[in-house]
């Protein structure tokens, strides 16, 4: 539709040009291009008028997910008067780097979010809530050279007590390789950080 | 349409983003750091 042969999409009635943009939206989340899905069902859900309120909250279903993507939170405000209850937790959980919150949410709703398709993209998300948690260890030593002791424990108290040194290891090594972490693991002793802004601002 | 531009100010934060610790639930990891690592010392 978008191809020369056609005419030009703001020619089309405004309603019939929301439509598409939310259909090609979700087309873009199920074939994981996250960015363009974003800015397709951000229009949609913008230029939606108030009165639909069914169809906002449709739109904002598959938005959200796409916007945390982008490491943009909606606020607690839009979530509620949207009834979109579920996603409150695991916002916070998010934000907070609280591993423990963020399972826990995952798990209760794991119905819900399984038949609107999105439980694999909000499962993803879990790497941003580790990077989260990682900054508060990183802000609370304060130093260059953070044990990996210290990750540790925080995985313990977070996820379970069976966790061990080369499970944390894995995580850094995750979050150094995906930019989301500037440094290299000294195994077994510590995580030594970039001296310069090592947790990168986000979205990447 | 300015209107809802501005709405979507309203609706998204990324400044979420702070190098606050001051939170409970800082406080709670600080504790539990801690206790590890003085058990170890």
């Amino acid at each position: 539709v978008e191809s020369p042969g056609f005419p030009s999409l703001d020619t089309y009635p405004l309603s019939q040009l929301i439509t598409y943009r939310f259909f090609n939206g979700r087309l873009s989340v199920f074939n994981g291009a996250y960015k363009k899905a974003q800015q397709d069902l951000l229009f949609a859900f913008s230029k939606c008028p108030q009165t639909s309120f069914k169809n906002k909250r449709l739109i904002l279903l598959f938005l959200v997910p796409m916007q945390l993507e982008q490491c943009k939170f909606p606020k607690k405000s839009l979530l509620e008067k949207y009834k979109l209850n579920q996603f409150i937790d695991i916002v916070q959980a998010i934000k907070t780097g609280n591993i423990k919150q963020f399972n826990d949410c995952l798990s209760t709703h794991q119905n819900f979010f399984i038949s609107k398709g999105i439980y694999l993209i909000l499962e993803k998300l879990k790497i941003i809530c580790y990077r989260n948690l990682f900054k508060k260890v990183y802000l609370i030593h304060s130093g260059q050279r953070i044990p990996i002791n210290n990750f540790l424990s925080a995985l313990k108290w977070m996820e379970n007590d069976s966790i061990d040194i080369d499970e944390t290891e894995c995580i850094l090594s995750n979050l150094i390789y995906n930019g989301y972490l500037k440094g290299y693991i000294s195994h077994k002793v510590a995580l030594v950080v970039s001296p310069t802004n090592p947790f990168p601002k986000l979205p990447l | 349409i300015a209107e809802s531009e501005e709405n979507t100010k309203e609706q998204w934060e990324d400044d979420w983003d702070t190098d606050n610790i001051d939170d409970d639930f800082s406080k709670q990891l600080r504790a539990e750091i801690e206790s590890h690592s003085s058990m170890k010392s």
